[in-house]
C-alpha cells in the first residue's frame, strides 16, 4: 500500500478519472473499485474520500443524485460539464507528471 | 445480496448520528457506506453485530467527526458567498426601487390640487397647451413633482394680485401654476412632490377661480400622465 501523502496528492485525479469512465458512482463503490483495479495497493479511507467528494461537489465539479436502495438512500456522484473538462486536464497533467518522474528517477541516457 | 433491515439500519444510523453526522444528506451517505460494508461482510459468514463491530472499528467515530468538520469548512464559505450574492442582488433591487421612486417623484402628473384627478373639474385646453380648472372653493395648490422653483411673478387680474410659479424638474420637465392668490414658496425654493406652493382663496360659488396648470417637456407643452 502506498503512503498517505502520495494518495492524498492523487485522490482528486483518481476520483475524476473513475467518474469520467462511468456515468455515476457512490462513495463505497469508488473505494471498492480502486481497491480492485490496484490489487489493494491503493486503499482509500472514508476520512480522505468523502472530504474530497464534498469539496468537488461544492466547487461544481461533481453533481449528485440520490436513489432509494432497499430501505436507505444512496448518493451518486457524476461529473458536471466543468468536471469533465477538469478531469481531462488533471489526467493529462498526471500522465505528463508520471513521465517526468520516470525520467527523473531513471533518466534515458540517450536524451542527455 | 440482502440489504440490511430497518432494525439493523437504525443501529447504523444511531452510530452515525452519535458520531456527529446530523445533517440528513451526510447522515444518509455515511449510513449507506457503512451498511454496504456490513452487507459485504455478512455475505462471507459474519452476522450483523460482528460485521458492525468490525466496520465501526475501521470507520471510527473520530473519522466521521473529521468528515463532518471538513464538510462544514467547505459549506461555510459557500454560505457566505451566497449571502454576499444575495445581499448585492437585494442592494441592486433597492437601488432600482429608489431610482424608480425618485423618477416617479420627479415626473409631473396632473394633480396640482390635492385629491383632484384628471377627470374632475379640469379641462385640457389645446390652444394654450394647459389644463384649466374652475375652482369654486378655496384650495391649496401643490407641486406635482419634486423640483426647484425657478420663476415667480405676480400680476394684476380683476383688481387682485395673482401669481404664476414655474418649477423645474429632473428629466427636463417644467410645470407652471398660474392664477394663485397666495404663495408659500419663493424663487429657488426646493420643493417636494405634493408640497403646497400656494393657495387659491378668493373664489366663491358664483364666481369660480380660474386656475391654469401647464407641463413642459424640453420646452414643449405636454399632456400630463393622468392619475387613476
Amino acid at each position: 500500500m502506498y503512503s498517505k501523502e502520495l494518495i492524498k496528492g492523487t485522490l482528486q485525479t483518481i476520483i475524476l478519472k473513475l467518474l469520467s469512465d462511468r456515468d455515476r458512482m457512490y462513495g463505497y463503490e469508488i473505494t471498492q473499485h480502486v481497491k480492485e483495479i490496484t490489487a489493494g495497493k491503493i486503499l482509500l479511507t472514508e476520512g480522505a474520500l468523502y472530504p474530497s467528494l464534498h469539496k468537488l461537489e461544492a466547487e461544481g465539479v461533481l453533481k449528485t443524485e440520490t436513489v432509494k436502495v432497499g430501505n436507505r438512500v444512496r448518493k451518486y456522484y457524476s461529473l458536471t460539464p466543468v468536471g469533465s473538462e477538469k478531469a481531462t486536464l488533471k489526467i493529462d497533467e498526471w500522465v505528463d507528471f508520471i513521465a517526468t518522474m520516470r525520467h527523473l528517477i531513471s533518466p534515458n541516457l540517450s536524451s542527455i | 445480496m440482502n440489504y440490511l433491515n430497518n432494525e439493523q439500519l437504525a443501529i447504523v444510523r444511531k452510530y452515525v448520528v452519535k458520531s456527529g453526522a446530523r445533517n440528513i444528506t451526510l447522515k444518509n451517505e455515511l449510513v449507506d457506506h457503512i451498511a454496504s460494508k456490513i452487507e459485504e461482510l455478512m455475505v462471507v459468514n459474519h452476522n450483523f453485530h460482528e460485521a458492525f463491530d468490525k466496520i465501526t472499528n475501521q470507520f471510527s467515530s473520530e473519522q466521521i467527526e473529521r468528515i463532518v468538520q471538513n464538510r462544514s469548512k467547505i459549506r461555510q464559505p459557500l454560505k457566505r458567498k451566497k449571502a454576499k450574492v444575495f445581499s448585492s442582488i437585494a442592494a441592486s433591487i433597492c437601488l432600482m426601487l429608489f431610482a424608480l421612486a425618485v423618477f416617479a417623484s420627479n415626473k409631473p402628473n396632473i394633480s396640482p390640487i390635492p385629491s383632484m384627478k384628471t377627470s374632475v373639474g379640469s379641462h385640457y385646453n389645446q390652444l394654450i397647451g394647459a389644463y384649466t380648472f374652475d375652482i369654486s372653493e378655496n384650495l391649496d395648490i401643490c407641486a406635482t413633482a419634486a423640483g426647484r422653483v425657478t420663476y415667480v411673478r405676480n400680476f394684476l387680474n380683476d383688481g387682485t394680485i395673482h401669481y404664476v410659479v414655474r418649477i423645474d424638474h429632473q428629466g427636463d420637465y417644467q410645470t407652471i401654476y398660474s392664477n394663485l392668490n397666495e404663495l408659500t414658496v419663493s424663487k429657488n425654493t426646493l420643493v417636494k412632490k405634493e408640497q403646497v406652493i400656494g393657495k387659491i382663496n378668493q373664489c366663491s360659488g358664483d364666481k369660480p377661480a380660474y386656475f391654469v396648470y401647464k407641463i413642459l417637456k424640453s420646452g414643449k407643452a405636454l399632456k400630463a400622465e393622468p392619475q387613476h
